[in-house]
This record gives C-alpha cells, structure tokens and sequence, in this order.
C-alpha cells in the first residue's frame, strides 16, 4: 500500500528525530551540570562579599570586591535570592545595594509593557516581579502592579503574592479585580493579609461586588485580618448572599473576628441555611465565639441531617465553654447518632487531655 | 487467493491507519507535555507552591492508606506521611483483616488505644469495622480494623467514610510521597476550590534507589532490566499521557496509588466501586459523568512534580498478573460506562477520550497481534515483502523508541529526579530494550486480560514488598 521508499524515509526521520532527542537530554546534562558547577563556585567566591553587604558596608570591600562582570551578575543573584531570609537593617542593606546596582530598575524595565506586549521572556518577567516584591520597594508598586494584568496566569500570580510583600494598602484594589480575572483567590488572599493597615473599606465595599470570588475574598480578609468594623457586614453577606461559598466564607470569618453580636446570624444559618458547608462553617464559628448564647444555638446542630455538621457541632460546643461542654456531657448519654457524636468529641478530648 | 490477498492489504491498510491516528495522539501528547514541564518548573520557584503551609485557612486533608499484609512496610510508612509538611491532616490507615502483623506492629510503634470514633455510613461498605484505634501520643493517626471483603475497594470506602477533612487523599501502604507532596498536590483545590474535584500526583517505581528513614534519598536505576522498563513506563505514562490528557481536559485515570479528591463529591457519588477491578480508573469515570450529568462545571489535573515513589513487581510473573488486571480491569469500566462512548452530552470525555481507551489502549494489544498473524500469513501467501516488513517493523519500533527516550528526555529536562549519568543512560538503553521482547509480552498479558474479561475471571498477586531498608 505503501512505497517502500516512503518506510525508508519515514524511517530515517525517525531515526533523526530520535538523535535529537537523545542529543539534547545530553547536552542539556552536560551543560546543566557544568553551568550549575561554575555557578556553585562564583557563588562559593561571592558569599563572603553578601555577608559584607549584609552587615551594611555600602559596597563589598577588600579582596572580595567582584571585579569581572560575572560574578557582578552572580551577587546580584545571591543578593536577591537573600531577600526573603533577612529582616530589618539587613535586608534595608541588601535592597539598597540593588538599587545602586540598578537590580531594581532592570526588574522593573523587565515588567514594562511596550504598546501593551510584555518583552521580556516569561521566566524572567516572574523573576523580576518577585525581586521588586521582596524588596518592598513602594517606589516600584505600579510596576507590580501592572504585572496583574500581564498574559501570563503565572506572573499574574507572582505578582499577586508581590504585592502582599510590599504591603502598600494602595493595591488592594487591584489585588480584588485580579481575583475578578482569575488571579486563585487564595493567592489574592493571602497577598491582602500582608498589607498594613488592612484595607477595611475596600473590602467592606467588596463584599457587595458583583463578582462572587472577589465578595468571598473580601470576606475571608475580613476575618483573619480581624476587622471588627466589618461584623455587620459580614452578617448580613451570611444572610443574604445568593453565593453558598460565599455566605461560607462569611461565616468563618465572623468566628475569626470573634463577632458575639453575630451569633443570632450564624444561629440562623446554621439552622436554616439550604447549603452543608454554611451550616458547617456557621458551627464551627460559634465554637470559636463561645458562651451560653453559641452553646444553645449549636445544639440544633447536634440534630442535623448531616453527620458530618453533627461532629462539627459537637467539636464546636465541647470549645465554646462550660456550657456547651455541660450540654454535650447531656448528650453524651443519648443511644442516638448525637449521642455517638458527643461521646468521640468527649473521648479524643480526654486522651488529649491525658497526654498534656 | 485474490480474495485472501485483497483481505490482507485491507489489514495492511487498516493497521497503517490505526498505526498513524496513534502515532498522530502520541505526538500532540509529546508536544503538550515538554511545552507543559518546562512551564511547570519554570514557574515552580515563584509560584508559592508551599505558601499553603503557612495557611491557616487550608483545607485539611485525610490521607486514607488501605493496608493488608504490610507489615513489612506500614510502620515506615505511617511515619513517612506523618512527618509530610501540611498545616492540617490526619492519617487513616484501613488494616483489611490483614493476617499478618500489621495492625501488631502499628499497635507498638504508635501506642495505639480504642476510641469511640463514629462510622457515619455514608459511604456503602461491605466488611464490618471491628474497632477504631487512635494514637496515644496525640498523633493524627487513625487505625481502623475491618474484615476483608477481598476487595481493596471496600478498604478505601471505609477511610473514606470515617474521613473529617475536606480533601481524601489514598495512597498504597508502601507509598513514600516527598515532604512537600501534599502542598503541592492540594494546591489546585486551593487555588480554585470551587472547581477542582479530584488531582492526580506522578508516581515512579522506588525499586533500586536509595531509602532513608521513609524517604527516597537518591532515586536511582533497578538493577533488574523488567524493573528498568517498568521506569520507563511510568515516566511515559505520567510525564506524556497524565499532562497531556491533563491539559486537554480529558483526564480520566487518577491513580490509586497518589490521587486527592474532593470529599464531598466522592461521598455523594457513593466512593469506589468495589465490584471493580480499577476502581480508581472507574471512580474519575465515574465522576465525570455524574458531574456532566448535573451539569458542574469541573476540572480534574494533574500535576507532575510532586512524586510518589512506589515498589513496582520485580518479576515477570507478578508483572503479568498486574498487567492483565489491569486490562481486565479498563473493559470493566469501558463496559460499565458504555453510554458514555461516543455521546455528545458527556463532551471531550465522550467523544475523545473514552473512545481513544477503547480503540488504542484496550484493543491496541489485539490489533498488534492481528498484525502480527497478518504479517506471517502474508509471508506464507508470498504476498509479503521482506524488506517491506521489515521496514515497517523498525518504523513502529523506531516510534516506541522515541516516545520512550522523549520521556526520558523531559525528565532530564525538567524534574531531574535521577542525577547520575548511568541512570539516565541505563533509561535511553531500556527505551530501546524494551521494544524488543517486552513489548510483545506485554500485549500478550493484555490480550490475556482481554480473555479474562470474557470469562469474568480475575487473579490478585500481591507486589512482593521488600521494606524501605536503607540503599537497597
């Protein structure tokens, strides 16, 4: 059916084909392995000028001075890479010493857009903005984030978890439309913790966004940032929101913030909210409040049709104080399945208890 | 005779046909997977895969760990994956009437004690739970003591059913994950917890590398030449096959051995099936359809770095027994999901991928063999040339060759797990190796598989474990 002729081709491309493949895991071990062995020695070389820079000199002195171009480039890398492990004065030390090398503004040039088209390759855009993120650097905030809209998911990320290390409140705006465009909000979360003070009207004034992640986001903030001015807020995105992930994040946060004037709220969804991981979250929280007042509004979780809001309920009265873990002693007695609940949450606390 | 003649170019044209739609997948897989590992490990050093840790906020996870006869393995094991970086996770450990010193040796290492912990039932179970252990140093450890339905499926149920935490993740008891695999393997449920229902985790044979205190020091080359393929194997079908199918959209087999899912989804669709012989490959088929069927919107991924090192069978016997469950294990699936094949209403799924399984990787073993008988009876009629032949012998095997050597290849390129030039030589010699005699036995085993299916008969070999000893 086919020419024998068109075989031997097909073959010899193969055979081709497989020579360069082969060839390049090769080379690659080879130049991998020489480059990394020049570059463990430079770096070997250079440390003893980091710990200079490091204690504050203005430039590495003496005979650890770099004088050839490369191993310039090598202590810059070291300096960089040194960012994330040193605080306070070191740390001032090593940024200010980028700067005078011009580290920062390359950084930045390599984030730059021209005519909307970022230049730099991929790599080196995401290495650039987590330098200018770890130096902090104010100064340097609208090239970050401008590298939230960049084409590439991964520099919108590293971008992100920049701006929590630069900590400006200026960007949180920008953080909240980047989780719009689906920057995870994980990231975006995490990046809006870093940033002192928190930014408690934009993210009070986010939970009424239209978009469902950025509202979740602003909840989750919220909380673990213990906004309190927020609790009323948050309460009412547990009541109202049509999102169950959100009125779910809501609701851990309002245990974050350890919000006794919301317990009627999440009492309220955990009774009557449609959705398990709500009426979980909202059990969990009132653990975390505590009092008479959470303890009687957990024992309708004792009778949920979920066992898994059953357990959590359980867990959340024995840590919300004496009278819950009096009323979970109560039900500790029952043969039914909150009885069963009461009596594993009561047994674990007590082995712990023993091991203290 | 003319007719027997036109029979057999009909086969000819009809095995090149076949020969070239595979080649054709076979190299968009190639394609995607070398574009997709050097942005993985380009993008790895900024992208905050560990952030999670310091994440009170993150979803707890239940490492579920079905265990019969392991004693040899479980208490290294257990302490391997307490000593995993995560900020919240417990470890369930299912003995299945084990009648060895399993459940003994975990009862020592751990001081474990009787706690009234509640089996929910939500999850159907066929063996009764005996009794529930905890650990008495406070560790996040759980022992659950169950009868043996013969049925490892029903051993994973259980975990699953006494499991607190959000996400499940299974593994074998003689799994070793890297310290920072659990991070990893949860991020995509982090970063979009909406969506993301189940994360497969690259898995490679351990046989030959270095083990230290649970963990895999040096990866390095088996000594044995049947353990040597079967490295390559898993390399291609993980770094080619999962990121491929993984970035089409159409990932179907989320193994057994390192897979994490949501709990929620898993427990409303009932947990594994234990009727099934690869009830992991079911249960993602499974959830596929359940999910298009209510009309979620979901993803599956899989993610190659982290690694979960596993013991792979070490002789020809016990390999042929695997491969063959394995067989026999996708025509179940295939059968039990047949509504699903070709049917628009279950998308990629449907159309591509279940057909893509039926035609090239469960019949793919039978069309070799037909060409094989093809080819000889051609030889016998005088219609077939040698050189032709022998041609096309070498192009087919040329092609194996190269999608084994490509995996090596971004192996080396990307994840660099195996740091030592005879390891990465001795992986280019069994890509070519295992062409020649291997290959043919291992369509045997399948077609074998094929014929067990027929007759719904099944054997279960347990993959001898050696323990995790220091540089074996």
């Amino acid at each position: 059916v086919i020419e024998p002729t068109f075989v031997a081709n097909a073959l010899a491309l193969l055979g081709v084909a497989l020579a360069v493949t082969l060839a390049a895991a090769v080379m690659h071990k080879v130049l991998r392995g020489g480059l990394d062995t020049r570059r463990a020695r430079l770096q070997a070389r250079m440390r003893p000028a980091l710990l200079e820079l490091v204690d504050g000199e203005a430039r590495p002195q003496r005979r650890f001075r770099p004088t050839r171009r490369g191993e310039r480039r090598v202590l810059r890398r070291l300096a960089a890479e040194h960012l994330p492990k040193v605080k306070g004065d070191a740390h001032e030390a090593l940024v200010a010493w980028l700067r005078t090398e011009g580290e920062l503004d390359r950084a930045a040039g390599r984030v730059e857009r021209r005519h909307g088209v970022a230049i730099a390759p991929l790599h080196r855009r995401a290495r650039a903005t987590h330098l200018l993120g770890e130096a902090g650097d104010a100064t340097q905030v609208a090239a970050v984030v401008a590298a939230l809209t960049d084409r590439s998911r991964a520099v919108q990320v590293v971008a992100a978890r920049a701006l929590g290390g630069v900590r400006d409140t200026s960007s949180a705006p920008a953080l909240l439309a980047a989780a719009a465009a689906g920057v995870p909000a994980s990231v975006v979360t995490r990046a809006l913790l870093g940033l002192a003070p928190a930014p408690v009207g934009d993210l009070r004034a986010a939970l009424r966004a239209p978009d469902a992640t950025v509202r979740s986001v602003a909840a989750d903030v919220l909380g673990r940032s213990a906004s309190r001015a927020a609790t009323g807020d948050l309460a009412r995105t547990v009541e109202r929101d049509p999102i169950p992930f959100v009125r779910a994040r809501a609701a851990a946060a309002l245990g974050w913030l350890d919000a006794t004037s919301a317990v009627g709220s999440l009492a309220g969804a955990l009774q009557r909210d449609p959705i398990a991981a709500v009426r979980k979250e909202a059990a969990i929280s009132l653990g975390r409040i505590g009092g008479a007042d959470a303890a009687h509004a957990l024992e309708a979780g004792l009778h949920d049709e979920q066992s898994d809001i059953v357990q959590a309920a359980a867990e959340a009265l024995l840590g919300s104080g004496p009278a819950g873990a009096a009323l979970l002693h109560q039900y500790a007695a029952r043969a039914d399945r909150s009885g069963a609940y009461a009596r594993e949450v009561l047994a674990l606390a007590a082995l712990t208890k023993a091991q203290a | 005779m003319t007719v027997v003649v036109d029979v057999l170019r009909s086969i000819d044209v009809a095995f090149l046909a076949y020969a070239a739609v595979l080649n054709a997948v076979y190299l968009v897989l190639i394609t995607i997977a070398s574009f997709d590992a050097v942005r993985q490990r380009r993008s790895l050093t900024y992208a905050g895969d560990v952030d999670v840790f310091g994440d009170e906020a993150a979803p707890g996870v239940s490492i579920v760990v079905p265990a019969w006869n392991e004693e040899a393995v479980i208490v290294d094991s257990v302490r391997s994956l307490l000593a995993l970086r995560y900020p919240k996770f417990e470890v369930i450990v299912v003995d299945d009437g084990s009648t060895d010193g399993t459940y003994e040796r975990l009862r020592e290492a751990f001081g474990l004690v009787d706690a009234p912990i509640v089996v929910p039932g939500n999850v159907p179970v066929i063996g009764q739970v005996h009794s529930i252990h905890v650990a008495a140093d406070g560790a996040p450890l759980r022992v659950v003591r169950k009868e043996n339905a013969r049925r490892r499926a029903d051993a994973t149920n259980v975990g699953l059913d006494i499991a607190r935490h959000p996400l499940v993740l299974f593994v074998d008891a003689d799994a070793m994950l890297e310290p920072d695999a659990l991070l990893r393997v949860a991020r995509p449920f982090v970063d979009d917890p909406e969506r993301v229902v189940g994360v497969g985790g690259s898995v490679r044979p351990v046989n030959g590398s270095r083990v230290e205190r649970g963990h895999v020091d040096q990866p390095r080359a088996p000594k044995r030449w049947i353990e040597r393929i079967q490295v390559i194997e898993y390399l291609r079908a993980f770094l080619l096959g999962r990121v491929g199918w993984s970035r089409l959209g159409g990932l179907v087999v989320i193994s057994g051995a390192f897979g994490m899912f949501r709990r929620d989804v898993l427990v409303e669709i009932g947990g594994f099936d234990p009727e099934c012989i690869g009830e992991d490959a079911e249960l993602v088929v499974r959830l596929h359809r359940h999910l298009r069927e209510r009309g979620s919107d979901y993803r599956f991924v899989f993610v190659a770095e982290p690694v979960c090192w596993t013991e792979v069978p070490p002789t020809r016997r016990v390999l042929a027994h695997q491969r063959r469950r394995w067989s026999l294990g996708l025509v179940e699936v295939l059968w039990k999901h047949r509504a699903m094949l070709g049917n628009p209403r279950y998308g990629r799924i449907g159309l591509l991928v279940l057909p893509y399984f039926l035609v090239f990787e469960l019949l793919g073993a039978v069309v070799e063999l037909l060409g094989a008988i093809a080819i000889v009876a051609g030889f016998l009629l005088g219609v077939a040339q040698v050189k032709y032949v022998a041609l096309l012998a070498l192009v087919m095997l040329a092609y194996g060759a190269l999608l084994s050597i490509a995996s090596v290849t971004i192996e080396e390129l990307s994840y660099r797990r195996y740091t030592r030039w005879r390891d990465i030589g001795i992986g280019f010699v069994a890509s070519l190796v295992e062409n020649v005699g291997y290959r043919q036995a291992h369509s045997w085993w399948r077609v074998r598989g094929l014929v067990d299916a027929t007759r719904r008969r099944s054997t279960w070999v347990k993959v001898p474990r050696t323990g995790f000893t220091a540089g074996r």
